[in-house]
């Protein structure tokens, strides 16, 4: 009896020192608080100072110039062959080739378009997001600082926005970079989302220096010029064609940038198709070269992977016996006019199986492997080239000087590419046809201008629909991309386009 | 198990009372006779227990009555006649019988006490009965007529002692219990003991964990001095427990031990591996031949549905936990942890931390099971835990050993494959079929680019070296009662079978323990130290290469590029030639450092409080140059170097304090403690590139560009646990574990969890009810069970904060990058393991064979896993408790038994079996999550480990194409998992049953033992595994022998099993056929993982030359499989990869 009362006593003091225990262990936080990570820093710290912040700010650009994807390559490559300036063979990748044939799916083309565009443009934003915001709640910035990584990120987002709802059509407006804040947001109709490009580059045009100051005069950032010039672009895919007169003729007048001369004969001496395996000298006076004098904006190439464009390593082949990954379409090739500048040093020949049929494929970027770092070519997002174009067309819509200036305008490009002038009294329809084949030469292969210029003049569906490969599966439904599938399977409030549920 | 041996009794015999050998003080002369009567009588009395249990006799009462008939007969053929014919034995000093008088008697259906009771009157002699032992003494005067439970309310007395060890050391903590009244207590730090009260005449019970109980009949009050004695009852070894040690017998938890003796017969240097097949539910995976590369282990299933955790257990190295944080990208489930290696994995594919621990400096390594095993670990003991704890010294002789042995590894299972012959004839017949002409840019083999006529066997080349083995193993250890040491260097070099790398470990170890003069004070440290130098290659070529391609090396010994490239010296002949790694050699060197210090001392008596402190660290520097003569001199390549620094520190302090005490009737001991410990890990990698000189190769600074990235991780760990276990009289014993641990993986607020667990087990086979039901054959009856809640922190460090980082992103426009790295999430919180086990432990024929069949259910709720959220949110998933339940249930069956025991010759065999049955039983949302789509696609009430395939259904014969079934009969085959039109189905990839056969032979001197592991699993058949992705006949890809003449040939062909030879591949038939199930085949096998004999020389030799012993030995490993695989190996079905080789070792033991 004894020795129970005493097990029931001692029983008793266990529990009560467990809990004295407990008590002592739960405010013993410290024990499992650690320090901040090494290999990463918080955001808090992140924001604390100029340095760090830039280091964010470039983080974005780093990471468009490094990722294959949206901003690098992938809108050139998919958009060029929905529309009709590439071609690929058939009975390689088939899901690649759904953009040729135009038969994208919801389903099967998730993957890709996932990857090539939502993905890559929708970190983008939440990064640009992340500086924004951070810049925001941060007071160890510089005003000075903190106002031209404002405007940076803005320009981001806002040409991220550009091509997402060209693409897409309606998507999720995301300016937050809390997930639970974003997680169910619905498609926004492209009005709201061109509202928000409007608003943040108009605001990014006053954040922002109007010189290369701050990247050694190289245009690798984005300034003033960059957003007023994509600016331009907007007003002019929004048919506002004063204001996109008026963007277009201030980056011109600014004086900063200037039209490189294309050479007469390529460098290597052969028109069109250069010696084996070399690729050809570069200089300062190349269009797409390293800090070429047109470029309004570029972004710099960083990895040491032994080319410098992702477009130079994939368009150009190994050698003039091999096979390209991919080519000019037919109908691409014969709209060029004869001795085009463009054709002769833009276009590179490979006649594989040595019989003389001939495979040709875009050169803008030459640098196909090993040049090391730093690179001499950068991927062009932004160039004078346009601003002639943008203002052309505002102007043969009645902005500006009107119809004359807008062939001076194309004639300023025409002459470049060493072809006559055009008819001085061209106007109406004959004139847009002449700015439309001026889009097309000289910006073929380049950042899916065609698709989406295609797509605004709303003239897509009638020329596709002439292209054997894509005759009768074109429809405006392919117009736009289908929304990723995990994207409506992970946020119900999004809307799937039509033809794609 | 010392059934015949006439030394220490077993557990029963003591317990049972019969036995009361309480090893005599030899200094005091008036004890030895009765030593000696003692003697004789325990040999006497255990042939009779073993005869009487070989016999099967059933148990009987006392209340047996036989016919007894004597004429003129001495007392002690008596008591002989009685012992033979019924159950009893008697007990007596053979002096007492002296004197008295001889009986005569005719008895018929007489109890014992009737005939006991007309033989001893007038002989003044008395007797006691207790359970199948009848004691005779000489009568003593006034209690002469007592029963024997009157005594105990007769006049006690207080009785003092001492409890030794064999080497007279003092034992802490030892039980002593009055059996009459079950009252006792514990010894102090000197072993010493102090009883009041105890009856005379009455018996104590001394017993010890891991030694074998022992009684004493106390007669007077003089001091009594125990020797223990190591038992050797398998139920009755000390097992290691979780801050403790244990037996079998008394355990309410689930621990499997493997002893050093099998870990010193598998020549192996990564002591993971001599797991293999030994415990059950343990799957023990090498994922590839060489020496140091990673092994995965796994315990009773895969718990966790993040294919990104590994299946790895807690491990324990002498009290110090050896982690490794998670290092984003690093780990996988299927392939294992990386290891030490996490700057950048290597040819081995990552180091794993048991490659620096020798095998021979550990004692034994336990395996932790079910929830009250576990528990006290709380959440870092949800995958398990495996406590390895070494060699230490021992009081007595100083001892030296000295071990050597030397021996060759290789692989003889190749695959039968095409000679060139018949390999051209097959792509010609390739060309034929696919109508068109070999390229004069791709197809050298038959193009005329290449000879012709060379054969060369690939495997041979790639895998037919020989291997050597040497190991050297040192250690001298001795000590006396208060300090005990061992010193222990060793050194081991394996070559590898690919005729290029090396494995090589030297270790020191040093132990020591020392107590006080008091013995209050002890003061242990173990410290062990090894450096590994891995030199590899990654393993070049491909075991398809066409037969007849060219040399490796040209006339000048350099790569022979330009022979393999042919005269177009273009790009495919890259691809064609696959040696570069030749000439790209990696070294990795390790530095391990393990130290722990435990400090203990005894407060009152049966509490003593100790703190144990541990630190471990680790330094991996490996070293990958990839120099211009190994790249193609085509591409004018410039040479580049991979450095990767890797540090991993461990330190923890643990606080403890015990107390055991007698309750009641019982024992009770009890345990409080905390752990604090930390661990970081970082581990930089640096990439230079553009060397234009191999002579720079190896300085970074040479480098034309570097790329560096680090990752650091901290991990911070607290808990504070307590168990109370208490034992009823052996019979009902209860244990309970609670802890509350914190991690720094979780955000404010989410850090702590609770956990604990019950454990109980009744061994009923003490029950005296139970007894007499049971037939006699059994001996041992334990049925147990535990239910608890362990929890789990795997997920990457910081996940709840906000973070930026440069690893990912280059510097840009000179200026370093930031760019942001997760969806951060403060509120995830720890995944919970409810584990159920019920087993029994049945021990037959005096414990000498021993069953246990455990069943359990672990279920793993609140799963941590990546929670899918919209990309457009940035990423596409955050770290996330799911209600997600994944559920392991299992059976597990283990036997081990003493087959033949005679003086000469010993067989003992044991064998493991589990099964295990993985089911993904809930997951809300899963056509949402990340785990819906894709090879590995989830299904609910299906295992984890799926892959989804489609179904073979063969040849078609119209097409001499592979064809499949569509299963949801839309008209077309489609594989694309979780999506709409898909006709896979899931396979199940886990082993259906696994298990482990060991058998041992004593002759003599000779010992031969073999144990076989096995599995019943299925895998990919070598054909996939080996790479091969064309259709037979595609350029430079040879094929097994066995597909001629069963190769598609021409409409209509119906008995075609491989499809028609192709030079190019065509449609999707042969894409889809590795995406389906026809290319996974039976990997089943059995292994003789290790073969051994040794033989020890008879002393008489030995002590001429000094010897305490001395053996010579032959170890085996992986000697046979017995398989129906095709391939090199079942178990790495990877063809492209090292497989295991077969080793051979031959060497000789001195024990000084």
């Amino acid at each position: 009896m004894q020795s129970k009362r005493r097990f029931g006593r001692f029983v008793r003091s266990i529990f009560s020192y467990s809990i004295l225990g407990l008590l002592f262990f739960s405010s013993c936080n410290k024990l499992v608080t650690v320090p901040n990570p090494i290999s990463s820093v918080t955001t808090t710290q992140v924001f604390s100072s100029d340095a760090t912040a830039t280091s964010a700010m470039m983080g974005v650009y780093s990471y468009m110039s490094q990722n294959p994807a949206f901003s690098n390559f992938q809108t050139t490559y998919l958009c060029g062959k929905s529309a009709d300036e590439l071609t690929d063979e058939t009975g390689g990748n088939e899901i690649y080739d759904d953009f040729l044939v135009n038969k994208l799916t919801a389903l099967n083309d998730g993957p890709t378009v996932l990857g090539a565009f939502w993905q890559s443009a929708y970190f983008d934003i939440y990064s640009a997001n992340a500086v924004i915001a951070g810049l925001q709640s941060s007071t160890g910035v510089s005003s000075a600082t903190r106002n031209q990584l404002t405007g940076e990120a803005e320009f981001v987002r806002a040409f991220c926005y550009f091509y997402l709802t060209n693409i897409f059509g309606d998507v999720p407006l995301d300016l937050n970079i809390d997930f639970n804040q974003t997680v169910l947001l619905p498609s926004a109709p492209q009005a709201k989302i061109y509202q928000q490009i409007l608003s943040d580059l108009q605001n990014a045009q006053t954040l922002m220096i109007s010189d290369f100051s701050l990247s050694n005069g190289w245009p690798i950032r984005a300034n003033k010029w960059a957003a007023t010039a994509l600016l331009a672009r907007v007003y002019l895919y929004r048919q506002n064609w004063d204001s996109a007169y008026l963007a277009a003729n201030a980056v011109i007048n600014s004086r900063q940038f200037s039209l490189v001369p294309l050479p007469l004969i390529p460098a290597d001496g052969v028109p069109g198709a250069p010696s084996n395996g070399g690729p050809a000298p570069l200089s300062d006076s190349d269009v797409f070269a390293a800090n070429s004098a047109e470029a309004i904006l570029q972004l710099q190439t960083v990895n040491t992977w032994p080319y410098a464009t992702q477009e130079g390593n994939f368009f150009v082949p190994y050698d003039s016996n091999s096979y390209a990954n991919c080519w000019l379409t037919s109908q691409l090739l014969g709209a060029f006019e004869p001795n085009d500048l463009r054709r002769i040093d833009w276009v590179y020949s490979t006649d594989p199986g040595g019989n003389g049929i001939y495979y040709y494929c875009p050169y803008k970027y030459q640098i196909m492997a090993g040049n090391g770092w730093p690179a001499a070519e950068n991927y062009t997002l932004l160039r004078l080239a346009e601003q002639y174009l943008i203002r052309a067309e505002a102007e043969a819509n009645g902005a500006g000087g009107g119809s004359g200036a807008a062939i001076s305008d194309l004639d300023t490009i025409r002459g470049r590419a060493n072809l006559a002038a055009l008819s001085p009294t061209m106007t109406g329809d004959s004139l847009m046809a002449a700015v439309q084949q001026e889009w097309r030469i000289e910006f073929f292969a380049e950042w899916g201008h065609r698709w989406l210029d295609l797509k605004r003049w709303g003239k897509a569906v009638g020329i596709l629909d002439s292209i054997p490969y894509k005759k009768g599966r074109i429809n405006s439904n392919q117009l736009l991309y289908p929304i990723p599938l995990i994207e409506t399977q992970t946020d119900p409030n999004l809307t799937q386009n039509p033809g794609y549920n | 198990m010392n059934f015949f041996s006439n030394g220490a009794p077993s557990y029963r015999e003591a317990a049972g009372g019969v036995l009361p050998l309480a090893a005599p003080d030899l200094t005091k002369t008036k004890d030895r006779k009765t030593c000696k009567t003692l003697l004789f009588k325990a040999m006497k009395l255990t042939g009779l227990i073993l005869l009487v249990a070989c016999i099967h006799v059933s148990a009987r009462t006392n209340a047996q009555r036989i016919a007894i008939s004597v004429k003129n007969a001495p007392l002690q053929k008596l008591f002989a006649e009685i012992e033979r014919k019924t159950s009893f034995t008697f007990f007596y000093d053979v002096t007492i019988l002296k004197g008295t008088k001889p009986v005569t008697m005719e008895m018929r259906d007489a109890s014992i006490e009737e005939i006991l009771k007309i033989a001893l009157s007038n002989q003044a002699l008395e007797y006691t009965i207790t359970d199948k032992t009848i004691f005779v003494k000489k009568e003593r005067k006034g209690v002469a007529e007592a029963a024997p439970a009157d005594t105990m309310r007769g006049a006690t007395i207080k009785v003092k002692g001492v409890v030794l060890t064999e080497v007279n050391v003092p034992v802490q903590g030892a039980n002593v219990t009055i059996k009459q009244t079950e009252k006792g207590t514990i010894t102090n730090a000197r072993g010493e003991f102090e009883l009041s009260a105890v009856p005379a005449g009455g018996v104590l019970v001394f017993s010890y964990v891991g030694y074998a109980p022992q009684n004493f009949t106390v007669k007077d009050g003089s001091a009594i001095r125990i020797i223990m004695k190591v038992a050797q009852d398998e139920l009755d070894k000390a097992v290691v427990q979780a801050y403790g040690t244990t037996t079998q017998r008394l355990t309410t938890s689930d621990i499997g031990k493997v002893t050093a003796e099998e870990i010193e017969r598998q020549p192996v240097m990564n002591p993971l591996l001599a797991l293999e097949g030994k415990v059950a539910g343990l799957d023990v995976n090498m994922t590839s031949g060489y020496a140091s590369a990673p092994v995965k282990v796994e315990l009773r299933g895969r718990a966790t549905i993040d294919p990104r955790f590994t299946s790895d257990p807690l491990y324990i190295i002498d009290g110090v936990p050896l982690t490794i944080s998670f290092v984003s990208g690093a780990p996988s489930y299927t392939t294992g942890s990386a290891g030490f290696a996490l700057a950048f994995s290597g040819p081995a594919g990552g180091q794993s931390p048991f490659f620096s621990i020798n095998p021979a400096d550990i004692e034994s390594i336990e395996v932790l099971k079910d929830a009250d095993a576990t528990a006290i670990y709380g959440s870092r003991g949800a995958n398990g835990v495996i406590i390895v704890t070494t060699k230490k010294g021992k009081a007595g002789k100083t001892k030296f050993d000295l071990h050597l042995d030397e021996g060759i590894s290789r692989q003889d299972r190749y695959w039968n494959m095409m000679n060139t012959t018949q390999y051209l004839a097959m792509r010609r017949q390739a060309f034929y079929n696919s109508g068109i002409a070999p390229s004069p840019l791709t197809d050298y083999d038959v193009n005329g680019t290449w000879d012709t006529t060379r054969y060369t066997n690939w495997q041979k080349v790639l895998y037919g070296g020989t291997g050597r083995n040497v190991n050297v193993q040192g250690s001298l250890s001795g000590g006396d009662a208060r300090t005990t040491f061992r010193v222990a260097a060793g050194f081991n070099r394996v070559t590898s079978i690919a005729s290029f790398g090396a494995d090589q470990r030297a270790s020191l170890s040093l132990n020591f323990t020392h107590h006080s003069l008091d013995q209050r004070l002890t003061i242990g440290t173990s410290n062990s130290f090894s450096y590994t130098e891995s030199d590899l290659i990654g393993l070049p070529g491909n075991v398809l290469m066409a037969p007849d391609a060219p040399a490796i090396y040209d006339s000048l010994g350099n790569l022979n590029w330009a022979g393999w490239a042919g005269k177009y010296q273009n790009r495919y002949g890259e691809n064609a030639f696959q040696f570069g790694s030749l000439k790209q050699p990696y070294t990795a060197k390790t530095n391990l450092l393990n130290s722990g210090l435990n400090i203990g001392y005894e407060l009152i008596r049966g509490m003593q409080l100790s703190v144990g402190f541990g630190y471990n660290i680790t330094q991996l520097n490996q070293v990958n140059a990839i120099p211009i003569a190994s790249l193609n001199p085509l591409n004018n390549p410039a040479g580049s170097l991979l450095l990767g620094n890797n540090k991993n520190v461990n330190w923890n302090i643990e606080p403890q304090l015990t107390y055991n005490t007698q309750i009641c009737r019982g024992k009770l001991s009890a345990l409080f403690g905390a752990t604090a410990s930390r661990n970081t890990t970082d581990a930089i990698f640096i990439y230079g590139s553009g060397y234009l000189s191999d002579l720079l190769i190896n300085n970074i600074a040479s480098a034309g560009s570097t790329r560096t990235s680090e990752v650091y991780n901290e991990y911070r760990y607290f808990g504070g646990f307590a168990r109370i276990s208490y034992n009823w009289e052996n019979k009902y014993i209860l244990d309970l574990n609670a802890r509350r641990d914190g991690s720094s993986r979780f955000g404010p607020n989410k850090q702590f969890g609770n956990f604990g667990s019950i454990g109980a087990a009744w061994i009923a086979s003490e029950e005296p009810w139970l007894k007499k039901i049971l037939p006699s054959a059994v001996s041992f009856v334990k049925p147990h069970g535990s239910y608890g809640i362990t929890g789990s922190d795997v997920v990457p460090d910081y996940s709840y904060l906000s973070q930026y980082s440069s690893n990912q992103v280059l510097p840009y426009d000179s200026i370093s990058a930031l760019l942001s790295i997760i969806n951060p999430n403060p509120n995830f919180h720890w995944q919970s393991n409810k584990k159920l086990e019920a087993g029994i432990d049945l021990g037959f024929l005096k414990d000498r064979i021993n069953v246990n069949v455990v069943w359990y259910r672990d279920r793993s709720g609140d799963q941590l896993v990546q929670f899918p959220t919209p990309v457009f949110t940035g990423f596409g998933f955050v770290i996330e408790n799911s209600p997600a339940l994944v559920e392991n249930i299992g059976w597990e069956f283990t036997v081990s038994a003493i087959l033949v025991k005679t003086s000469k010759f010993t067989w003992s065999v044991n064998f493991n079996t589990s099964i295990n049955q993985n089911k993904l039983v809930a997951y809300p949302n899963l056509s949402q999550s990340p785990y819906a789509t894709g090879p590995g696609a989830l299904h609910i009430g299906k295992q984890l480990n799926v892959t989804n395939v489609l179904h073979y259904t063969g040849i078609d014969p119209q097409t001499g194409q592979y064809s499949f079934l569509d299963k949801n009969h839309d008209g077309q085959i489609y594989w694309n998992p979780g999506y709409p039109g898909d006709d896979s189905y899931p396979v199940n990839l886990a082993p259906k049953f696994f298990g482990g056969l060991g058998m041992n032979f004593n002759y003599g001197h000779l010992n031969v033992s073999l144990s076989f592991n096995g599995k019943d699993q299925i895998g990919k058949n070598a054909y996939a595994a080996a790479g091969n992705t064309g259709p037979p006949g595609v350029v430079n890809t040879n094929e097994p022998v066995a597909i001629l003449g069963k190769q598609w040939q021409y409409p209509g062909d119906a008995t075609a099993s491989y499809a028609k030879f192709a030079a190019a591949a065509s449609g999707q038939s042969l894409n889809f056929l590795f995406r389906s199930d026809g290319i996974y085949t039976d990997a089943s096998f059995i292994r003789l993982s290790n073969l051994s004999i040794s033989y020890s020389l008879p002393a008489t030799y030995l002590k001429k030359a000094g010897l305490q012993a001395c053996s010579l030995f032959f170890h085996t490993n992986n000697l046979f499989v017995i398989t129906k695989y095709q391939g090199l190996d079942p178990e790495t079905q990877n063809f492209g990869s090292l497989p295991p080789p077969k080793t051979i070792v031959g060497g000789i033991n001195f024990n000084f």
